[in-house]
């Protein structure tokens, strides 16, 4: 006979409960952007390779490693993950001890361009300085700054103004080679080294950054995107 | 739209009307609020779109698109043709493609006694002396001056469809031999109907509407909740209905609870204190929870996720902006009595409520140690949407790390945030309203992630189960238990043949339908009785048993399915930590999920998401009077039937 595998509303019988465990697979977390080998490549710079898009049928793969050069002396690895503390806390997210000591110091960070609308809600278009109209999206609405994520973002002031999906962890990163003009836009994985600064301040946007970055490296050329993986997909 | 012949008659002569004064005024009046079938299709019968309880507060509002080159300087206001007192406020429409000057005109917090149906109506002057009207009707439902009941609790499973209901009911008690063998808290109800859930603008509302239909009594478009659909893109100046959170403090001195599993400005929870056109201006919604229901709805219990918008912006983790803030104009806070409000994204909102008396709870263990003398509750979980109950329940069990990804391991349950609730409402002799929300019902279902939706009905049925057991000792409680909408046009179709064992190794296989559906969806007598074990906390061992449940949707946007729980919910646009490792790891849509197994179930609808349905929804009711909610009737009825119960006092 059957047992029931349900407590019974009346009768003496009551089927014992056993917990088992649910058997759920070890979180597998895939190779982050991050957890390279180092690699070769002349000057630092990286070459462009494309990773192959997923078949549709099968599980997209996560970021091949990538080659980074070696970290230049004085300059430390910085992750994305690692900028909070994990648990958060009664209140709001908190540095980590980690990013809190690299204050001040030169880190290399990976991640991707935030691509920021141009047009607002209004029917007026916005222009350059010249007057002349601007692209639909770009890389930052403010000049000499973009603002590198883990992943790939779109923001729409029009839509959302500030109260977008921006994650946290974003980095607010001044070029100092695109002082005055604003930020083109490079598809892909960046690797970027600069000095950092921690602790909030208000942007001239509106926003609030946590995270700064003052770029060293020279800005990427479109062609000089790393082969991370598919952007999309991850 | 109407298809009476008589009336499309009617309408032919109106136009004709119309047409014959155009060529001297073509001034109108392009919406009157509160909506009506008298307005819109020049049909005065039943059924009345706007229907209110006697001196239930709200706006009446006429948008007046005048001729070219003229403006409008007045509009006055009629009911039943006796003139309207009070100022009545005219700003500009600014929705885009309107007439230039056309002219929003608002009299604020009107209210009318005499259960009747009302004719009223609108007229503007423009500055040449012509005049443009309209005539629209709304009804005052009669309600008894007392009742039998005290305290209402509202139980919204989101999304939750009759199947929602029959799935967790099979997982969580069992079915043999044709026969449950224990019901859902739930179905213990003595009364159970069916709720129609159409919005103002929709056959498929969304939440905001779906929910506030229960709040105000009124239908609104989908994305507002407690107000009209205006011309003006202010988010927050909407004409406003009166929330029965607001009537019951304002008639009777009851509090309010509010309890969701969801961020807190989601539109479910808000729907039942905050009053805005758009469910997504987080900062002005939770601004407005302490500004404005704290002080005019007795807001005692608020709990949670949603932490991100009680931070200042200049703590990390903070979701405050301008961009989502509130400023009620000036006519509107003095016309109802409420703070206007300021652009403070700087704000610490958390330390507001603190300040007023509010005791904090951020985890489990802070909420379970609230002292019993605590009249004042805020609790915030999660910086967003808390986790599912499934990924809460595995963390418990230590077989799943999503919550420590997630960042919150120590998130309540449902059942224990409803018994905290309880207690601190129960503290009001006047009584209390309670809405409690299982909101990833709705969000799982969206995801098709079965298992995880199943898992949340069980979790929100076992909060109905703490608020019968307080019915059941507090006799003047009325609990209901309903849905906004449903969520996914889900089914049980059947049950696996195979084992959990053979289904693994067909979900690697590659093998597409011939692997994973011939051979493996058991339909009919195939199904037989899927048979789940509960542990001692009260959720299945595990929900991979051999010969399991099976799950289809109507609702789906394509996915890959392998039947398989997924050790990971999808990735929440929402979390804060979303973007970065582990979490950026998660499965991004239903392509991105069970793709080994290459069945890919092409969705009827675009996007990665399913969608909500027209379906009817169950609503169950236990406590006095749970008997008018037998039989089918509109999702407004719930609130004038709770109202018929409790009295007007």
């Amino acid at each position: 006979m059957k047992q029931r595998p349900y407590p019974k509303r009346t009768g003496k019988s009551r089927a014992v409960l056993v917990l088992a465990l649910c058997t759920l697979e070890t979180l597998g977390l895939g190779v982050s952007q991050t957890s390279a080998a180092p690699m070769e490549g002349p000057g630092g710079r990286i070459g462009l390779r494309r990773a192959a898009v997923a078949p549709p049928n099968s599980r997209p793969s996560p970021p091949a490693p990538l080659p980074l050069p070696p970290l230049p002396a004085g300059v430390e690895e910085l992750r994305f993950e690692d900028f909070f503390k994990v648990p958060v806390g009664p209140r709001g997210l908190e540095v980590t001890d980690r990013v809190q000591s690299l204050n001040g110091r030169r880190v290399r960070i990976v991640g991707q361009m935030v691509r920021e609308e141009t047009s607002t809600c209004s029917t007026t278009p916005r222009t350059d300085a010249k007057g002349r109209p601007l692209p639909a999206w770009m890389e930052a609405l403010v000049p000499g700054r973009m603002l590198l994520a883990p992943s790939s973002v779109l923001l729409s002031m029009c839509h959302y103004g500030l109260s977008d999906d921006l994650p946290p962890q974003t980095l607010y990163v001044s070029v100092p080679e695109k002082i005055g003009e604003p930020v083109p836009y490079v598809r892909g994985w960046l690797a970027l080294t600069g000095v950092l600064s921690v602790g909030p301040k208000a942007e001239s946007d509106g926003r609030i950054s946590v995270l700064r970055l003052e770029l060293e490296s020279p800005w990427p050329q479109p062609n000089e995107v790393l082969a991370l993986g598919d952007s999309t997909r991850r | 739209m109407k298809h009476n012949p008589l009336i499309q008659l009617l309408n032919a002569s109106i136009l004709v009307l119309a047409g014959a004064q155009s060529s001297e005024a073509a001034s109108a009046i392009t919406r009157l609020t509160p909506p009506s079938a008298l307005f819109s299709f020049g049909d005065s019968s039943a059924p009345y779109i706007s229907r209110f309880l006697p001196g239930q507060r709200f706006d009446l509002q006429c948008t007046v698109a005048p001729d070219s080159g003229k403006t409008v300087t007045s509009v006055s206001f009629k009911v039943d043709g006796k003139p309207l007192k009070g100022t009545v406020n005219l700003t500009p429409a600014t929705v885009t493609g309107l007439p230039a000057g056309t002219t929003v005109a608002t009299l604020r917090a009107y209210f009318n006694t005499a259960a009747k149906v009302h004719t009223f109506e609108a007229t503007a002057t423009l500055n040449d002396g012509s005049t443009a009207a309209a005539t629209g009707n709304f009804e005052i439902v009669k309600t008894p001056s007392t009742g039998a009941v005290k305290n209402v609790i509202f139980m919204i499973g989101d999304g939750m469809g009759a199947t929602h209901r029959t799935a967790a009911r099979i997982m969580s008690r069992g079915v043999e031999m044709g026969k449950a063998l224990e019901p859902l808290a739930m179905d213990t109800f003595p009364s159970t109907g069916m709720a129609m859930t159409a919005s103002l603008n929709s056959i498929i509302t969304d939440s905001a509407p779906g929910a506030a239909c229960y709040s105000t009594g009124n239908k609104s478009n989908n994305n507002q909740q407690g107000v009209f659909p205006d011309d003006t893109l202010d988010k927050f100046d909407n004409p406003r209905v009166e929330y029965i959170g607001e009537y019951l403090a304002r008639t009777q001195g009851a509090w309010l609870g509010i309890v969701t599993t969801s961020d807190v400005f989601d539109a479910t929870p808000a729907a039942f204190a905050v009053h805005t056109q758009d469910r997504g201006a987080g900062t002005g919604i939770c601004d407005q929870y302490l500004d404005e229901a704290a002080v005019k709805a007795n807001l005692r219990v608020l709990l949670g996720g949603g932490r991100k918008w009680f931070l200042p912006s200049t703590t990390a983790g903070s979701a405050r902006a301008d961009a989502s803030d509130y400023v009620l104009p000036a006519e509107l806070g003095s016309g109802w009595g409420v703070a206007q409000g300021t652009l403070d994204k700087d704000r610490d909102l958390l330390a507001a409520f603190q300040a007023q008396g509010f005791q904090y709870a951020s985890n489990r263990e802070t909420l379970l140690s609230v002292p019993a003398t605590a009249t004042k509750l805020l609790g915030l979980f999660a910086l967003s949407n808390m986790n599912v109950a499934k990924d809460k329940i595995d963390g418990r069990r230590s077989a799943s790390t999503v919550v420590n990804d997630y960042g919150f391991p120590d998130q309540p349950m449902l059942d224990e945030m409803t018994e905290k609730a309880l207690q601190v409402l129960s503290k009001n002799k006047k009584g209390f309203c309670l809405m409690v929300e299982g909101a990833s019902i709705d969000k799982q279902a969206h995801a098709m992630d079965t298992e995880r939706w199943i898992l949340d009905t069980i979790e929100f049925d076992r909060a109905v189960a703490k608020a019968k057991a307080f019915a059941e000792k507090n006799r003047n409680t009325l609990v209901i238990v309903a849905a906004d909408h449903e969520c996914a046009g889900v089914a049980v179709i059947g049950a696996s043949t195979v084992t959990n064992a053979a289904l693994t190794t067909r979900a690697a296989s590659g093998g597409g339908s011939a692997q994973l559906r011939t051979g493996v969806v058991g339909v009919y007598e195939s199904a037989g009785f899927p048979s789940y074990a509960l542990a001692p906390d009260g959720y299945p061992t595990t929900t991979d048993v051999d010969y399991k449940m099976l799950v289809g949707y109507a609702g789906n946007a394509d996915r890959y399915e392998d039947w398989l729980t997924n050790s990971k919910p999808l990735r929440d646009s929402q979390q804060p930590f979303n973007n970065v490792a582990p979490l950026s790891t998660y499965p991004s849509g239903p392509l991105n999920r069970d793709v080994a197994g290459a069945f890919l179930v092409t969705g009827q609808v675009p996007g990665s998401s399913a969608v909500h349905s027209a379906s009817d929804i169950p609503v169950s009711a236990y406590g006095p009077g749970n008997i008018l909610f037998t039989g089918v009737y509109d999702n407004t009825e719930v609130f004038f039937r709770v109202m018929r119960l409790m009295g007007l006092r």
